[in-house]
């Protein structure tokens, strides 16, 4: 039988998740480097006190590393996990659910871990939790 | 002949039966013999209603997919010996994610309706001409695209995909290995036409790379490679703003006169 | 779909003004070419793709080199033929290769190239120069691809799983076809102002054969009952190289690249045969080189020979014959880079068909026909290699216009009228109804051991009328003979029954054709009548069919420019 032209599904769904994934992927490779890097082998001998901390987070670099990793950590797992959650779905309304709970979790936890380091950046916290 | 093999047949005749069944059938069976030899001289000698589709009987023309112990391959190109070892006796089943119709027929409307919504045809059509059109490729590319081409819609590979089975929506191995073919032939100039089908949740996209297609293809196909190829040549075409252009229904050709 | 579980009744459908049966490469063509403007359809048994077209492996023939002419190709053609063919059939047809071939190539077809990027080609059997072009030894089916690709852009409407019982002529002109739609058992009735049969060969009444389960001959058979004409159905191709056991084709390219045939004396023995051409004579004079070899004790103990391709190399061998590689190892467990192939020959093609001229057109008005099933007949007495699917394009191109002037020609045409449906109507529903009667599959298998063992390679006048014997005792069984499944839905059973009909009808003309030409032409070969006979026997042989069986008739060979000479290579 002669095929209907079929309707144009949603433009570029799909294609964002899958990029930024792999982006992700390739940035955290070169975060979770630096990290182990740091933790072990560029302070070689150096006793860990809450001054020696204090002094590393001071410096651009070090924030630099650690929200960088934590961005790239919190997206890569919540894409991947939004990718296993839809699954077995072809809901549109529960994929859409899935993904802003994913949104909203992900913003969550890295507005957690900024505010962790915030007191080193700005001299006190950004919130009194 | 040689020895007795048992073949155990799901069957199931929608006109009669409440359910599938299975059914049994000692067969002789020589060496070399393959699972549709086996199947013909059920029909021909034990049980003439019997139903599977068959044709070219060698692996050319993918009538005779069907799950074979456990795995979708052709019939004719699986020989009963390399299988009959794991349970001790031949098992066949209809191929899956498609709707059980009868015996080991299914129905294949699902996955032709996918296969013709990626367009798979060289675009545009050139001008009727006589002249020769050279195509230089290099040797690795065309036994790439070559390769692609060998596709005989056995659908094997949309039966022992995953996603096929949990997601009715996904093209499918098969219409994306297709699409494959057309958006990397140096002639083709339809990749606006295929975007919207392709980069969609229910196309390229949907696709998890678990390389089922790939391990059960009987024509050896790399259809997993093609299809992330395929997710590249998307992105690019996403970041450099392509805009996808919806096809219309070929124009009325004007009709062709005789020749000479 | 529908599973009422009563025996379903006679629907008519819409008109049709083109109405193709058989969606092989002639089939699709011929859809290609009608007038976009009328209303086609397409009615295949299998899904289009399943059609033994893409079975073809070798290649497709045209002069498109400047230092060769068409000239040159019909000439080979003719000779090949042993000059039974009409003149100026092959002449048309290899005039118009070109065409055909650069047509599919702007249409998609991925031709093997050379490294200038034209496309490639490679010699052979039987052809003065290399003019066979190709995609590795899958050629049918890269043509076929992209027929099939082109029929989707052209949104073709494709009746898929039909199976056409008969054509219906009402007023000496076609008014449709009956078929069964095979998903639900209903019978219908498709009323068409013309008609195009595709529908292939009738390997299936042959044991040792290459063609597929669904080559039974269903067109001819129909044409045949209808009223119209076959012509040489006596000629039946052998081809040389079949893997014995399954008869799985191995390719003549294979012979093309420069494979050696070797006997168990490890003899090249194709020199005491055809000295110049070799292996790549054509597939007749081969064919009876091998059983000759075999049948004089110098073969395998199987009845086969070896084919060596090793020194041909690993690379020419997996990617210009990567398909033949694969059936090697897959049904003989033989890589034959490394072990010479064992090859026997097998049918292959029927040279003859529904009797058709240059535009396809039959006795019959609104009739037409193209492909195997089409006698033009630009293949005589034995085809070439690599020109069947010429054959296909150019005069399944031809029929399409032609059934389209017809449509724009001729009006209306009558309705169906009932007495036509229901003398099948009634035969299926006792068929049915009387599941249980003797099963046909006994019937079929001594039809193809008949055929296989009378009327192969060599005959002769004994055994032929011993087959003939055969054939009519065979159609007296036929006649209480019955099916196991008394279902609607997918009955294949039922199916494979009509079509042992057809092979049975077939089989009876070409029988009678080769009995009665006693003479030895191309792939017709009676060992009582070793030479050919020009004086008595240049000239086709018209089947037509009573109830008795076939009435013989004659019609003379066209010939243009050239004179039968003795036929050497």
């Amino acid at each position: 039988m002669a095929a209907s032209s079929h309707p144009p599904a949603s433009g570029h769904a799909g294609a964002w998740p899958w990029l930024l994934q792999r982006v992700s992927a390739t940035l955290l490779l070169f975060f979770v480097l630096a990290h182990l890097w740091i933790e072990h082998f560029m302070h070689v001998g150096a006793r860990i006190t809450y001054r020696t901390v204090l002094d590393r987070l001071l410096q651009g670099f070090y924030v630099f590393v650690d929200a960088g990793l934590l961005a790239v950590v919190v997206f890569h797992g919540l894409n991947g996990l939004r990718n296993v959650l839809v699954e077995n779905t072809e809901n549109p309304a529960a994929v859409r659910a899935v993904t802003t709970a994913m949104w909203v979790l992900g913003v969550a936890t890295l507005a957690f871990g900024m505010d962790v380091l915030s007191p080193f950046l700005f001299g006190h916290p950004w919130f009194r939790l | 002949m040689g020895s007795d093999v048992l073949f155990q047949v799901m069957r199931y005749d929608p006109r009669r039966d409440v359910e599938p069944y299975w059914a049994e059938y000692p067969v002789a069976v020589d060496d070399g013999d393959t699972v549709l030899m086996g199947l013909m001289r059920i029909r021909e000698d034990i049980d003439g209603s019997l139903a599977f589709r068959a044709s070219c009987r060698s692996g050319i023309c993918g009538s005779d997919g069907m799950v074979i112990n456990g795995r979708s391959r052709l019939a004719c190109k699986t020989q009963v010996a390399a299988v009959v070892s794991d349970r001790g006796r031949v098992v066949l089943e209809p191929l899956r994610n498609l709707r059980y119709v009868k015996d080991l027929v299914v129905d294949q409307t699902p996955f032709w309706q996918k296969f013709r919504r990626v367009e798979p045809y060289l675009m545009p059509e050139e001008p009727r001409s006589a002249a020769e059109r050279p195509m230089v490729l290099p040797q690795a590319e065309f036994d790439r695209l070559s390769k692609a081409s060998d596709c005989i819609f056995c659908e094997i590979c949309y039966s022992e995909c995953p996603i096929n089975g949990v997601d009715r929506g996904f093209l499918g191995p098969q219409a994306l290995i297709k699409a494959f073919r057309f958006e990397f032939d140096p002639r083709d100039d339809g990749a606006a036409a295929r975007y919207a089908p392709l980069s969609n949740v229910e196309g390229a996209w949907r696709c998890r790379t678990t390389f089922n297609c790939t391990d059960s293809c009987p024509k050896g196909i790399p259809i997993t490679e093609g299809i992330q190829r395929l997710k590249r040549k998307l992105v690019g075409e996403l970041l450099s703003g392509m805009q996808p252009a919806y096809r219309t229904p070929m124009p009325v050709e004007s009709p062709e006169e005789t020749s000479s | 779909m529908t599973n009422t579980g009563k025996i379903p009744k006679v629907d008519q459908t819409t008109r049709y003004d083109v109405l193709v049966v058989g969606a092989g490469l002639a089939g699709l063509r011929a859809a290609l070419a009608v007038d976009p403007q009328l209303s086609c359809v397409v009615l295949s048994k299998v899904y289009p793709v399943r059609s033994h077209s893409v079975a073809a492996q070798g290649g497709i023939n045209a002069a498109l080199d400047a230092e060769d002419q068409w000239q040159h190709h019909a000439f080979d053609t003719i000779k090949g033929s042993d000059y039974l063919a009409d003149q100026d059939a092959a002449e048309f047809m290899c005039e118009d290769a070109q065409r055909a071939v650069y047509e599919m190539e702007h249409w998609g077809t991925l031709f093997s190239r050379r490294p200038d990027g034209r496309i490639a080609q490679r010699s052979f059997g039987g052809q003065g120069y290399p003019r066979a072009c190709y995609a590795a030894d899958k050629t049918g089916r890269a043509l076929y691809q992209t027929l099939f690709e082109r029929a989707v852009a052209r949104r073709i409407a494709v009746f898929e799983e039909f199976f056409v019982l008969s054509l219906v002529v009402a007023e000496r002109r076609v008014a449709g076809v009956l078929a069964i739609e095979i998903a639900s058992g209903r019978l219908i009735a498709i009323p068409a102002r013309a008609v195009i049969f595709a529908t292939g060969g009738a390997g299936m009444m042959y044991a040792r054969t290459t063609n597929p389960y669904i080559a039974t001959g269903d067109g001819l058979a129909i044409a045949y009952r209808a009223g119209v004409p076959l012509k040489d159905m006596e000629f039946v191709q052998f081809h040389p190289t079949t893997l014995p056991g399954m008869n799985v084709l191995i390719t003549e390219g294979a012979r093309g690249e420069g494979a050696y045939l070797l006997n168990a004396e490890h003899d090249r023995f194709m020199g005491r045969y055809a000295p110049k051409l070799m292996e790549v004579a054509p597939r007749d004079i081969v064919s009876r080189a091998i059983e000759t070899e075999i049948l004089e004790g110098r073969g395998f103990a199987d009845a086969y020979v070896h084919l060596d391709l090793r020194h041909l190399g690993d690379d020419l061998i997996r990617h210009r014959l990567s398909e033949i590689y694969d059936f090697a190892i897959t049904y003989r467990g033989i890589n034959p880079v490394r072990d010479p192939v064992p090859v026997q020959p097998g049918q292959h093609y029927i040279m003859g068909g529904i009797a058709t001229g240059i535009e396809g057109q039959t006795e019959l008005a609104g009739l037409y026909a193209a492909g195997e099933c089409a006698a033009v007949s630009v293949h005589g007495a034995n085809r070439l290699g690599a020109n069947s699917l010429l054959d296909t394009l150019v005069f399944g191109r031809q029929a399409g216009l032609a059934a389209s002037r017809f449509c724009r020609e001729a009006g209306q045409g009558p309705p169906i009228p009932e007495q036509h449906w229901q003398g099948w109507a009634d035969r299926l529903a006792d068929l049915r109804s009387h599941a249980g009667r003797d099963h046909y599959a006994p019937i079929r298998r001594q039809l193809r051991a008949t055929m296989t063992d009378s009327v192969g390679t060599f005959r002769d006048a004994k055994h032929l009328a011993a087959a003939r014997a055969t054939l009519r005792a065979l159609r007296d069984a036929y006649a209480h003979a019955g099916v196991t499944d008394s279902g609607t839905v997918f009955n294949y059973d039922l199916l494979a029954f009509v079509e042992t009909g057809f092979l049975l009808d077939v089989a009876a003309t070409v029988v009678e054709g080769a009995l009665l030409r006693e003479e030895s032409r191309g792939a017709h070969w009676r060992r009582d009548y070793p030479a050919r006979d020009d004086e008595k026997f240049l000239k086709h042989f018209l089947f037509t069919w009573s109830a008795e069986g076939p009435v013989v008739g004659e019609a003379p060979v066209v010939v243009t420019h050239y004179q039968p000479k003795p036929r050497t290579y």
